[in-house]
C-alpha cells in the first residue's frame, strides 16, 4: 500500500521520537525554530459505505482516508467524529499495546497511518527512537513480533530505528529536572507502562495490559452504549474525584479501579523484585498519557499509593504538563543522542 | 410554458406532493424553476376553441392538461388530481405516471451533454412505517435518464442540510417536512450520518386544526402560512395551530430522540445546528418552537439554533444541485464544485 518515504536534504537537526500507542501516533520533531514540534494522529480507522459523492465530500474536506481490498476506509481523527455521529465502533490498528492480530487489514492501515504521521526522513538513516511496551506482567503477549515489524518497517522508510521502553521515554522527557530519576508510567489506550530509573538508568520495567480502553469497555457495557461513545464523553473531559452524572460515575468508578490495580500491581513487582531499591531521596511520579488528562487523576493516584503502603518514599504524583506528547518527546531526547555529533 | 434554461454542472430535482422543483447554476447563482405536480383530466371536446387546446396531451382516448395549465384552465369542467401520493407516484394511477413524465421534460429538457448529473431527491429509510419508494424512484430515474441525464438520489434531509451549508465545514442536522413526513439527515462534514423519515408531516397540524375548528383543512393552511410569529398567536385559529404545533413537535422529537437512543445516540464535541425546510412558509418563531421543544423533551443530541431557510421550499432542490454539481467536478476532472 505504501511506498518507502523520499528523503529530503536535511535543513533542521536531525532525529524524531515516535510514540506508537494503541489510541494515538506522536512523532515529535525539531522544527523550524529549533524548538520541538509534534504531529498527532489518532491509531484508528472506519470503514464506511461510498459512493461517487461521499467520496467527493471526503476529498473537499481533506478527510484522510484509503481505498483498499474493496473497502473504504476513513483514517484518524475523522474516523473517531464519524463513528460517533454514526453510532458505530472504530477500528484499531493495536490492540493492547501491539499490533492487532484480530483485525486482518489493521497492518496495512498500521503503516500508512505511521507514515503519515511520521513523514519522510531528512536523510537517509535519520535516527528515530519509536516506544514500545516492556514486557506485561498480566498477560503472555510477546512484544518480539510487534517489535521487528516496527524496526523493519521504520528502516524501510529511510530512518535507523531504535525501540525504547514506553516508560523510559516518559522518564526522558519529564524527569530531566530530576537527574531522570523516579518513575514515569504511560497511562496510553491500551496499556499502562511504568519505569522506575535511577540516573537514566531503568531499574524496573513493566506494562499493564489495561488502560483506557478497559475503561471504555467496561463504562460502556455498564452504561449500555458503545465504547467509542464512552471514550468521546471521557475525552469530553471527567473529574475522576466530582462526576456529574450517570455516565461520569460508571467512568469514574472504572478509573479508579485502574489506578488501585496499577499502584498494586507496581507494589507487588517492587517487593517482589530482589533488587533491592534504595533512594537516597524520596522520588517522583510523572504520569503520562490521553488517559491521565481526566481531572483528578494524580490526587486519586495519590492516595491509592497512600492506602497502599508504597514501598518507596514518593515525593509527589504529578500529570505531565503534555500528557498526550510525554512519550514522543521521551522518544525525541533518546533519538538526539543518538544523532551524528551527539556526546554518547 | 417558457423557454428550457440550461446551465451547466447538473441539475437537482425534487418531486414534491405539490410542486416539482429543478435547480440549476446560472452564472454565480443558483436557478430553480418549478411547476405544480398537478393534471387536470378533461373531455376533448371541453377545450375546444381554448387557450389551453394546444396544450392538452392525449392519453388513453382522454386529455390532460398539466402542471400550470391544469391549474389555468381552472374554469374548464375537469377532474383534478395531483400526481403524487403520500410523497410518491401511485403505481395503480398510470396516468400520474404519464403526466409526471411530460412535466419532467419540459422542466428539465434535453441533458446539454450525455451523462449530465441529475440527482433526484428521495426519501431516507422510514422509522416506524413501511413505504416502498422503489416504484416511484424507477420511474424518475428512467424519465431523466431518457433525457440523456445520468441520475442518482440523494435523501431530502442530507439535500437540504447540503443546500444550507455548502461547504459543509460544520455539523447540521437537515429537515425537509411536507404534507405527510419529516425528513432528516445529521450531516458530519457533509457526510451522512444518521438519516431518517417519520409519519406525521406538518399536514397533520392543518388536520387537527380543521377538526378542533371546525374549517376546511386548505383555510388553516393559509391560516398558517399567514401567521408571522407562532408563539405569540393573534387569534383563535392561531392559537389552535401552535397547539397543535407544538404536539406535533413534541412527538416528532420524542419519536426521533427513542430512534437515536435504540441505535447509540450521537455524540458532538460542540451543539450543532439544524435548519427546517418545507414547501411552504414558515412564521419566523418557528425556529424557536422547535428549539424549546427539543430542550423540554429532553433530545439527546444538543442544539444550538434552529433556522428556516429564506427560500424553505426550493431547499431540497437547491441541495440536490450542490451534490450534482461535486459528482459533475468527480467525473469531469478540472471542473470546480
Amino acid at each position: 500500500m505504501s511506498e518507502p518515504a523520499a528523503t529530503r536534504t536535511p535543513t533542521k537537526k536531525l532525529g524524531k521520537g515516535l510514540d506508537v500507542g494503541t489510541a494515538n501516533l506522536v512523532c515529535a520533531y525539531h522544527g523550524e525554530d529549533g524548538k520541538t514540534a509534534l504531529r498527532r494522529e489518532r491509531n484508528a480507522f472506519l470503514d464506511v459505505k461510498i459512493d461517487a459523492f461521499t467520496r467527493a465530500m471526503l476529498n473537499e474536506q481533506k478527510v484522510s482516508y484509503a481505498s483498499y481490498n474493496k473497502l473504504f476506509l476513513v483514517l484518524g481523527q475523522a474516523s473517531y467524529e464519524f463513528a460517533n455521529i454514526m453510532g458505530r465502533e472504530v477500528r484499531r490498528t493495536m490492540q493492547s499495546g501491539l499490533i492487532s492480530a484480530r483485525d486482518a487489514d489493521a497492518l496495512p492501515v498500521f503503516k500508512l497511518l505511521i507514515e503519515k504521521v511520521l513523514g519522510a526522513p531528512q536523510q537517509e538513516g535519520e535516527p528515530l527512537c519509536f516506544s514500545i511496551p516492556a514486557a506485561p506482567v498480566d498477560s503472555t503477549l510477546n512484544i518480539e513480533y510487534h517489535k521487528g515489524i516496527l524496526i523493519a518497517l521504520l528502516n524501510r522508510f529511510g530512518y535507523q530505528a531504535f525501540a525504547i521502553d514506553e516508560g523510559m521515554a516518559v522518564v526522558y522527557s519529564e524527569l530531566a529536572q530530576d537527574g531522570f530519576t523516579g518513575i514515569g508510567a504511560s497511562f496510553g489506550g491500551g496499556m499502562v507502562n511504568v519505569c522506575v530509573a535511577y540516573k537514566s538508568m531503568p531499574a524496573v520495567s513493566f506494562s499493564i495490559t489495561r488502560c483506557g480502553d478497559w475503561i471504555d469497555q467496561n463504562a460502556g457495557q455498564a452504561l449500555g452504549i458503545k465504547a467509542t461513545r464512552a471514550n468521546g464523553l471521557r475525552e469530553r473531559g471527567v473529574n475522576i474525584k466530582a462526576p456529574k452524572n450517570r455516565e461520569e460515575e460508571a467512568i469514574a468508578i472504572f478509573y479508579r479501579n485502574l489506578i488501585a490495580y496499577v499502584v498494586s500491581t507496581l507494589r507487588e513487582h517492587l517487593m517482589a523484585s530482589d533488587l533491592g531499591l534504595d533512594f537516597p531521596s524520596a522520588i517522583p511520579l510523572v504520569c503520562a498519557g490521553g488517559t491521565a488528562l481526566a481531572q483528578g487523576f494524580a490526587e486519586v493516584v495519590a492516595e491509592e499509593f497512600e492506602k497502599t503502603g508504597f514501598p518507596l518514599p514518593l515525593k509527589e504524583v504529578r500529570v505531565s504538563p503534555h500528557p498526550l506528547d510525554a512519550t514522543a518527546r521521551g522518544c525525541l531526547v533518546a533519538a538526539n543522542s543518538m544523532s551524528p555529533g551527539a556526546e554518547k | 410554458m417558457g423557454a428550457v434554461k440550461r446551465y451547466g454542472s447538473g441539475v437537482g430535482l425534487h418531486v414534491g406532493d405539490r410542486d416539482i422543483w429543478v435547480a440549476r447554476r446560472g452564472g454565480e447563482h443558483v436557478v430553480v424553476d418549478s411547476l405544480p405536480a398537478l393534471m387536470a383530466i378533461v373531455s376533448p371536446e371541453a377545450l375546444s376553441g381554448t387557450p389551453w387546446e394546444q396544450k392538452q396531451v392525449r392519453y388513453s382516448g382522454d386529455a390532460l392538461l398539466v402542471g400550470a395549465s391544469a391549474v389555468e384552465a381552472g374554469s374548464i369542467p375537469a377532474v383534478r388530481e395531483g400526481l403524487m401520493t403520500c410523497g410518491r407516484l401511485d403505481i395503480h394511477r398510470p396516468a400520474a405516471e404519464f403526466a409526471l413524465g411530460r412535466l419532467l421534460e419540459d422542466l428539465l429538457g434535453p441533458a446539454p451533454t450525455p451523462g449530465h448529473p441529475c440527482v433526484i431527491a428521495e426519501p431516507a429509510p422510514a422509522i416506524g412505517f413501511t413505504r416502498e419508494p422503489l416504484f416511484h424512484a424507477a420511474v424518475l430515474q428512467d424519465v431523466v435518464r431518457t433525457l440523456g441525464y445520468s441520475p442518482s438520489g440523494v435523501e431530502e434531509g442530507r439535500a437540504v442540510a447540503l443546500a444550507e451549508n455548502a461547504s459543509a465545514e460544520v455539523n447540521l442536522l437537515g429537515f425537509s417536512c411536507d404534507d405527510h413526513f419529516v425528513q432528516g439527515c445529521l450531516s458530519c462534514r457533509g457526510i451522512m450520518g444518521i438519516n431518517f423519515s417519520m409519519e406525521p408531516g406538518g399536514g397533520w397540524v392543518d388536520e387537527q386544526v380543521a377538526m378542533a375548528l371546525e374549517v376546511p383543512r386548505d383555510e388553516v393552511r393559509r391560516i398558517r402560512e399567514r401567521c408571522h410569529r407562532i408563539l405569540i398567536p393573534q387569534s383563535r385559529a392561531e392559537e389552535a395551530v401552535l397547539i397543535y404545533s407544538r404536539a406535533f413537535v413534541q412527538r416528532m422529537w420524542k419519536r426521533l430522540n427513542k430512534f437515536l437512543e435504540e441505535q447509540g445516540p450521537p455524540l458532538f464535541s460542540d451543539p450543532v445546528d439544524a435548519v427546517w425546510a418545507g414547501p411552504w412558509r414558515v412564521p419566523e418563531d418557528f425556529g424557536d418552537l422547535l428549539l424549546r421543544e427539543a430542550r423540554g423533551t429532553g433530545f439527546c443530541v444538543p442544539i444550538r439554533s434552529i433556522r428556516s431557510p429564506k427560500e424553505g421550499p426550493t431547499a431540497v432542490a437547491r441541495g440536490c444541485l450542490e451534490v450534482a454539481r461535486r459528482l459533475d467536478a468527480e467525473v469531469r476532472p478540472g471542473r470546480v464544485a
